[in-house]
């Protein structure tokens, strides 16, 4: 007891201190832990809301790009909410926000930046007590990239530029490379096989790269990316691919690859079908020359063979439809002939294999735009030689009746370009006072909308080009370029 | 009868650190989970700034090329929180062309290929999708 006593003496107030100290660390130690534990909820509960903004604004602007789908005039500027319309069932705009279970409110604010171009920003707030704030903020633009682009007014058109040559060359097809044009010849008349023209100012046309000679007649030609195709009179290169990422520049070196096909200069047409080249051919009856041929050319280097059909005609058009490839032959009892090639390794003429047009003038040209199929033929006294084919099925396969409907083009058709809205056929003929035709297509009765008279020779190779609405011809020996009259088509 | 304990009080202070320990632990867990959720929050609203900025620039692609088929792309956008990237537009003239754009915001990265089937009399599209790597430019 005396001890006790004493020992308490010497610690004075100690316990009374160890137990403050004791109390105090204990306190910052729980309030620490207590403020980690709601430090870390709150972190957890905030990018709840965050994510949830994120998800509510993102929808926001879907909509908007739905709406824009639907009609770019329906993107009004101003701030906007987005619902679905109970009646149509689709993304609207409504009011000036809209307020999601939760408290969150979300708008979208749409500004011109031109007529054919928006800014949207999608924006969702919340505040959820004194803490719990904040707004997520997102910005896309839309742009009007699907209207349809209407055709000009070809019941009244008019020579915009031409490029004339001092001799005959005869140019024939033809195709389109940005602002650089590949016309193909013959050379028998001096031409040079194939000629290169600098488009940009449409007024002046020039030859461009005029010494370069390709040697050999030119039958077609086909633009594929920075490849261009050119099927020619070579009786071991029949078909040429050049490298013409700079035009100005082709020349042999700039040659990636060649094929010969079987026989000697047989090649006549081609067409492209994605990574297939379908190229028709000169008739042959030796064993192994067939008339249809399909290539692989997946691979921009070469041209690998994958399938081939013997016909007893000549192919001197292709033009493609879904699985179908459309020829147009010197057959007198098919001028018109399918053949399937939606397995290139597989072609194959279907069990319907195309039209017997009326007497022998050979099919020399066939173009398609949606449903519509025109077969150009040679000249006949007693035909007409436009043909009109309409396609109902839109994969090809299907011959009149309906139609066909007839154009009377007072000479041979030699090429024919379709503009994609199907409101006109261009034809290229061998009428001395029409060289130029263009045909109304959506009257059954083919009426002629214009034509034109050149002293340049006959109509040769035709193009229609939808990005500057022009059509490009190409003579015995011009290069001569159309454009429309004033006003609006009188298709739709 | 057990003797009595030469150690009073060190059960209870061991008690005490490992339920010290725990809690700190716990709290710590916590924090770094709540952390992480905060950067997911803000990683989900880069990663949809960086598409949105992908979109913006194909849509920038088809309106050039409606204006210009000859338009070639290659360019950067800069906007306020990130940019987008137009690879070089490959094909010619009016049909088959293939837009390839990446989004950036933050570290996130989103890309975004189409395909374009015509771009002329109407914008025809054949595929528009989100990729993890480019195929046809």
């Amino acid at each position: 007891m005396q001890r006790i006593i004493l020992i308490r003496r010497q610690r004075p107030g100690f316990l009374l201190m160890e137990v403050l100290i004791g109390i105090t660390v204990f306190s910052l130690f729980v309030s620490a832990i207590g403020y980690t534990l709601l430090y870390g909820q709150e972190n957890t509960i905030m990018a709840g809301d965050r994510i949830r903004a994120t998800h509510l604004t993102q929808r926001a602007l879907d909509a908007t790009r739905s709406i824009r789908d639907g009609a770019f005039s329906s993107v009004t500027t101003g701030t906007h909410g987005v619902w679905v319309d109970r009646t149509t069932k689709k993304w609207a705009f409504s009011g000036s926000q809209v307020i999601s279970s939760g408290g969150y409110v979300t708008k979208v604010t749409v500004e011109s930046l031109a007529t054919d171009w928006v800014r949207v920003t999608g924006e969702t707030k919340w505040k959820h007590g004194y803490n719990r704030s904040g707004a997520v903020l997102i910005t896309t633009e839309l742009t009007d990239w699907g209207a349809a682009k209407p055709v000009g007014n070809w019941a009244n058109f008019t020579l915009e530029g031409s490029w004339t040559d001092a001799g005959t060359p005869v140019m024939s097809s033809i195709a389109l490379y940005g602002n650089y044009l590949f016309a193909g010849s013959d050379t028998s008349g001096g031409g040079r096989g194939l000629y290169i023209f600098d488009i940009t100012t449409l007024t002046a046309p020039s030859r461009i790269n005029s010494s370069f000679n390709l040697g050999h007649a030119t039958y077609d030609l086909a633009v594929k990316g920075q490849r261009l195709y050119v099927l020619n009179g070579d009786n071991s290169n029949e078909i040429r691919v050049y490298d013409i990422t700079t035009p100005s520049g082709i020349s042999p070196g700039t040659t990636v690859t060649t094929y010969n096909l079987p026989g000697s200069g047989r090649a006549r047409s081609l067409a492209l079908r994605g990574t297939t080249l379908i190229v028709g051919a000169a008739e042959s009856g030796t064993a192994g020359e067939d008339e249809v041929y399909t290539f692989d050319i997946s691979n921009s280097g070469s041209i690998v063979l994958q399938d081939s059909l013997d016909d007893a005609s000549t192919v001197y058009g292709i033009a493609v439809s879904g699985t179908a490839a459309i020829l147009a032959t010197s057959d007198n009892g098919a001028e018109m002939k399918y053949v399937k090639v939606d397995v290139p390794a597989n072609i194959s003429f279907p069990v319907n294999q195309g039209y017997n047009a009326t007497d022998t003038p050979d099919g020399t040209a066939i173009a398609i735009t949606g449903t519509s199929a025109v077969l150009g033929r040679a000249n006949g006294s007693s035909i007409e030689e436009m043909l009109l084919f309409e396609m109902e099925g839109g994969g090809g396969y299907d011959v009149p009746p309906p139609g066909p409907w007839f154009h009377e083009a007072g000479g041979g058709v030699n090429d024919i370009a379709l503009d994609p809205t199907g409101c006109y056929a261009f034809l290229a003929t061998s009428f001395a006072t029409k060289d130029m035709q263009a045909v109304k297509l959506p009257d059954t009765a083919l009426p002629e909308a214009d034509s034109y008279d050149t002293s340049t020779g006959f109509g040769r190779g035709i193009y229609y080009d939808i990005t500057r609405d022009r059509v490009y011809m190409v003579t015995d020996s011009a290069l001569l370029i159309f454009k429309p009259g004033s006003g609006s088509n009188s298709c739709s | 009868m057990h003797p009595p304990s030469q150690h009073p009080g060190y059960i209870f202070l061991i008690s005490v650190l490992v339920i010290g320990v725990i809690a700190a632990a716990t709290s710590t867990s916590l924090l770094l989970l709540g952390w992480a959720a905060e950067q997911n929050g803000l990683l989900l609203v880069q990663s949809a700034r960086s598409y949105e900025y992908a979109q913006t620039c194909i849509e920038r692609s088809l309106r050039a090329l409606r204006a210009d088929v000859s338009y070639s792309g290659n360019e950067t956008i800069a906007f306020t929180f990130g940019s987008c990237q137009i690879n070089a537009i490959t094909g010619s003239g009016n049909d088959d062309r293939n837009i390839c754009v990446t989004g950036y915001s933050g570290d996130s990265v989103r890309r975004v290929e189409v395909h374009v089937d015509a771009v002329y009399p109407s914008g025809s599209i054949e595929s528009w999708q989100e990729v993890s790597s480019f195929t046809g430019c």
